[in-house]
C-alpha cells in the first residue's frame, strides 16, 4: 500500500471513530439528560477502550493477516454506524426502569465497542510500514483526523441530524473497507460491502420517513 | 511504580482538559461545541507534542524534560479554569457589552471559545511529552529496549484518562468547583513530580527552590477562587461597560461596593441568588427588571424576581383555569421546585386533590424549604400534604409515569442548551399528550420572543416558530398564547380557541396579572409553521436567546 493511501486511510479512520464517539455521546445525553455527563464519561470510556483495543491488537500473531483484520473492523464499524443509533434507542428503552448508574453503564456499551475497534485500527495500519518515521506520519494524520472530526461535528454534522451523519460516516468506513481489498478476488466481501453501502444510501435517502420510525421506536417502550 | 506515575499523570492531563471544557460549556451554554472542540484541540496538541518530542527533545535527559514539562503543566493546567474565567470576565467587560449587542448569540461564544482553545492545545502539547519521556526513563533505568513495556505504559495512560473523566465528573467538580478543582489537580501533578525526582535521586536544592514557583502560583490562584467567582458573577449580572483598560481598577473598586451573589453549585446546575441588599444604594438600569428585590437564576438564566414572581405564577395558575373553564384536581408540575407555583395553586384551586412535582435537582427543593427569603415567598407550600415531590429528570419521569392528569404545568428554564431544548422536543410533547386527560390542559412558560427593531435578532426561526411547529406536529389541536408581559402557552388535545373575555376572572389576582391575561395575537400571527422547524431530540433546532 502506498504511503499516501495509508496516510489518507489513517486520517479517515480517526475521523470516523471520533465522529461515532461524539454521535453516541449525544444520543446518550438524550436519555440521561446531561450533555456534560455523557460527553465527559464518553471521552473517558472511549479513551480507555482505545487503549484496550490497541493492547489486544498487539497480542495478535501473524501480522500478514492485518489487512484482512482491518477490513473486518471497518465493516463492523460501518454496521455500527448504520444500526448503532437504533440499538442505542432500544437499549435505552429496555433500561428505563434500571438504576441510573447501571443504565449509564449499559448505554455506554456501543462507545466501548467503537473504542475497542478503533483502538485496533492504528496499530494495524502502522504495522504495514516498517520505518519509524513513516509510523510517526501515520500517528500525526490520525491526530489530525480526530481533530477534524471534533471541529466538524458541532459546527456541521450536528445540524445535519444524528442519524444522517452516522450513515455518512458509515459510508466512509465502507469505502475504506473496499479500498483494502485487492482489485481482483474477494467477490463475496465486495458483494457484502456493496449491499451494505446500498442499504446505507437508501436509509440516507429515506431519512425523513425513518424519522417517524425512530420516534415510534423511541416512544414505543414508554407508551 | 512507574505505571502508577504514568496513570496519575494521564489522569491529571485528562482532568485539565475536561475541567476546561466544562468551564467553557458552563460559560457559553454551548456544551457540545465546547466539549468537541476542547477534545479535538487537546488531541491535536498531544499528537504534535509527541511528534515534537520525538524529533527535537529525544536526545535530552528525560528527567530534565520531565521536570520542566510537569512544572509547565502544573502551572498552565492548574490555572486553566482560573485563566478561562479571567478571560470571560475581560470579554464580558470589554467585548460582550451592550455596545456589541448586534453580535450577540451567533458570534460572541465563538470569539470566546476559540482563543480559549489555545490553553487546551498547550496543555495537550506538553501532555504529549509524558508518554515518550516515561518510555525513555523506563528504558534508561531497566536496560530494556525502548518499546518493551510500551503496551503496559500505554495501558496505564489510557486507564488514567478514564479515571480522570469519572473522578472529575462525579467527585472533583461537585466537591471543589471548577477553579479550585483544577488547582488541586495541579498540586497532584507537583506531588508526582517530587516523588519521581526523589525515587530517581534527581532531587536537589536548585529544583526544590524552583518548585516554589508553581506551588506559590497555584496557592495564590486557589486563594482567589471566591473573589474571581464573585467578579465573574458581578460582571455578568451588572453588565458594567469598560471603555478603556486603564479604568479597570476603578471598575473593580466599583463592583466591590455591591453585595455578594450567593452561588450554590449542584451536580446539575449553578444556582445564583442575588439577595435583596445586593444593589445597596446603586441604581443599575440593567437590573431594572429585578428592582430592589431578590433575583433567582439557574445557570445564569433568570427564574424569578421577587417583585415580579406573582404576575408570572398567578398568570399561569389563573390563566390555565380560565382558558379551560374548569379547575384541575390532579396536577403534574414539571420543574418549579422553588415552590412558588404550588403556593398559588394552593391559594386559588380549592378543588385540588393532588399535586405531583417533578424536580431534577434536590438542592432546589432544599433551598426552597430552608432559604428564608424564598420560604417567605412560597410560604412552605412544598410541605403541603397534597404535594408529592419526585426527584427525577422530567423526560425520564414522563417516560415511566402511567397516570393521567387534569393539568400539567411546565416551568423550565429557557432552552439555552441541548439538555433543556430536549424538554421542548416533539418526543417530549407526544409523550406528555398521553399523560393528559381528554379535556385536560398544559400550561408552559413559553420562550416567546417579541420582534424588535434590531433586525439582526429577528432571524427565523424565532423560538415561537420552533414551538408552534413542534406542538402542531405533536398533535395539539388547541394552542393559545397569552401574556403580554410574561408569555405562556395553553395547550389542549382538542377543544376550541377560547379567550379571557369569554368569562369573568374569579380569582383575587392583582391588577398587573389581570393586565397580563391577554391573548397575544400580534406575535402569533407572524409565526411560521414548518417541518424544518420541528425540534426533535434526534434533530435539534437551536433556540436563539
Amino acid at each position: 500500500m502506498t504511503k499516501k493511501k495509508i496516510l489518507l486511510i489513517s486520517f479517515l479512520l480517526a475521523f470516523c471513530s471520533l465522529c461515532y464517539e461524539l454521535l453516541f455521546s449525544q444520543i446518550i445525553s438524550i436519555f440521561i439528560g446531561s450533555t456534560i455527563l455523557s460527553y465527559s464519561l464518553g471521552i473517558g470510556v472511549f479513551v480507555l477502550a482505545l487503549g484496550v483495543g490497541s493492547f489486544i491488537c498487539d497480542q495478535w500473531p501473524d501480522k500478514s493477516k492485518n489487512i484482512s483484520r482491518l477490513f473486518y473492523i471497518e465493516l463492523t464499524l460501518s454496521l455500527l454506524g448504520i444500526l448503532g443509533g437504533y440499538a442505542e434507542i432500544i437499549l435505552a428503552q429496555l433500561t428505563t426502569f434500571f438504576p441510573f448508574f447501571l443504565r449509564l453503564f449499559i448505554l455506554f456499551i456501543p462507545i466501548v465497542v467503537i473504542g475497542l475497534l478503533s483502538g485496533m485500527e492504528l496499530p494495524l495500519l502502522m504495522s504495514l510500514k516498517e520505518k519509524t518515521q513513516e509510523k510517526f506520519y501515520i500517528l500525526g494524520t490520525d491526530f489530525i483526523g480526530m481533530f477534524t472530526a471534533a471541529l466538524l461535528f458541532p459546527l456541521f454534522f450536528f445540524g445535519m441530524g444524528l442519524f444522517p451523519t452516522s450513515i455518512l460516516v458509515a459510508l466512509v468506513n465502507l469505502i475504506i473497507a473496499y479500498t483494502l481489498l485487492p482489485v481482483k478476488k474477494n467477490y463475496i466481501k465486495k458483494v457484502i460491502i456493496s449491499l451494505t453501502g446500498v442499504s446505507a444510501i437508501l436509509l440516507w435517502i429515506f431519512d425523513s420517513q425513518l424519522f417517524l420510525l425512530r420516534q415510534s421506536l423511541f416512544l414505543e417502550g414508554i407508551l | 511504580m512507574i505505571f502508577v506515575r504514568v496513570l496519575i499523570l494521564s489522569f491529571c492531563s485528562m482532568s485539565y482538559q475536561l475541567l476546561t471544557a466544562r468551564a467553557l460549556a458552563e460559560l457559553t451554554h454551548k456544551h457540545i461545541l465546547a466539549y468537541s472542540l476542547s477534545f479535538g484541540f487537546f488531541l491535536l496538541g498531544m499528537g504534535l507534542g509527541g511528534i515534537y518530542y520525538g524529533k527535537s527533545l529525544n536526545h535530552k535527559s528525560p528527567l530534565k524534560t520531565f521536570f520542566y514539562t510537569e512544572n509547565i503543566l502544573a502551572i498552565l493546567g492548574g490555572l486553566a479554569t482560573f485563566l478561562i474565567f479571567s478571560l470571560f470576565i475581560f470579554m464580558n467587560l470589554y467585548i460582550f457589552s451592550d455596545r456589541h449587542l448586534f453580535l450577540k448569540e451567533d458570534v460572541l461564544p465563538y470569539i470566546f471559545l476559540l482563543p480559549a482553545q489555545v490553553f487546551i492545545f498547550i496543555i495537550g502539547f506538553f501532555s504529549g511529552f509524558e508518554l515518550p519521556v516515561w518510555l525513555k526513563i523506563n528504558k534508561e533505568n531497566t536496560n530494556l529496549s525502548l518499546l518493551s513495556g510500551t503496551g503496559a505504559l500505554l495501558g496505564a495512560s489510557y486507564i488514567g484518562g478514564f479515571f480522570g473523566s469519572v473522578i472529575i465528573t462525579i467527585l472533583i467538580v461537585p466537591a471543589f468547583g471548577l477553579i479550585t478543582g483544577c488547582i488541586l489537580i495541579g498540586f497532584i501533578n507537583i506531588v508526582v513530580l517530587v516523588e519521581s525526582l526523589f525515587s530517581y535521586r534527581a532531587f536537589n536544592i536548585k529544583k526544590g527552590i524552583f518548585l516554589f514557583i508553581p506551588l506559590m502560583i497555584l496557592y495564590t490562584g486557589g486563594r482567589w477562587d471566591t473573589q474571581l467567582t464573585q467578579l465573574h458573577l458581578k460582571t455578568y449580572y451588572l453588565k458594567p461597560e469598560m471603555t478603556s483598560i486603564k479604568k479597570i481598577n476603578k471598575l473593580f473598586n466599583f463592583m466591590k461596593d455591591f453585595g455578594e451573589v450567593l452561588r450554590i453549585r449542584t451536580s446539575y446546575q449553578n444556582i445564583d441568588i442575588i439577595p435583596s441588599n445586593f444593589l445597596k444604594n446603586h441604581n443599575i438600569p440593567q437590573l431594572d427588571l429585578y428592582g430592589k428585590g431578590m433575583g433567582f437564576y439557574l445557570n445564569r438564566q433568570p427564574q424569578f424576581y421577587s417583585n415580579l414572581w406573582k404576575i408570572y405564577h398567578e398568570s399561569m395558575v389563573a390563566g390555565g383555569a380560565h382558558l379551560s373553564g374548569r379547575e384541575p384536581e390532579n396536577i403534574l408540575i414539571l420543574g418549579g421546585g422553588d415552590g412558588l407555583l404550588i403556593s398559588q395553586m394552593i391559594r386559588f384551586y380549592k378543588k385540588v386533590k393532588k399535586i405531583t412535582l417533578v424536580e431534577i435537582d434536590p438542592t432546589i427543593i432544599k433551598t426552597a424549604n430552608n432559604y428564608t427569603p424564598l420560604k417567605r415567598l412560597n410560604q412552605g407550600a412544598l410541605k403541603n400534604k397534597k404535594v408529592k415531590i419526585i426527584i427525577d429528570d422530567a423526560f425520564t419521569y414522563i417516560s415511566k409515569d402511567k397516570k393521567t392528569y387534569d393539568a400539567i404545568f411546565i416551568d423550565f428554564p429557557f432552552p439555552v442548551s441541548f439538555n433543556l431544548s430536549r424538554l421542548y422536543s416533539i418526543e417530549f410533547y407526544i409523550r406528555l399528550k398521553s399523560l393528559l386527560k381528554q379535556n385536560g390542559f398544559i400550561i408552559l412558560d413559553a420562550p416567546i420572543w417579541k420582534y424588535i427593531d434590531n433586525e439582526a435578532l429577528n432571524v427565523k426561526p424565532m423560538p415561537q416558530d420552533i414551538l408552534y411547529s413542534t406542538l402542531h406536529k405533536a398533535g395539539y389541536k388547541n394552542i393559545i398564547a397569552f401574556g403580554k408581559k410574561e408569555p405562556f402557552l395553553f395547550l389542549q388535545k382538542t377543544g376550541k380557541v377560547t379567550n379571557f373575555k369569554d368569562q369573568k376572572i374569579k380569582y383575587p389576582i392583582n391588577q398587573e396579572t389581570i393586565g397580563n391575561l391577554t391573548i397575544i395575537d400580534d406575535i402569533i400571527k407572524e409565526v411560521e409553521i414548518k417541518n424544518e422547524y420541528v425540534n426533535s431530540v434526534f434533530k435539534p433546532v437551536r433556540f436563539k436567546y
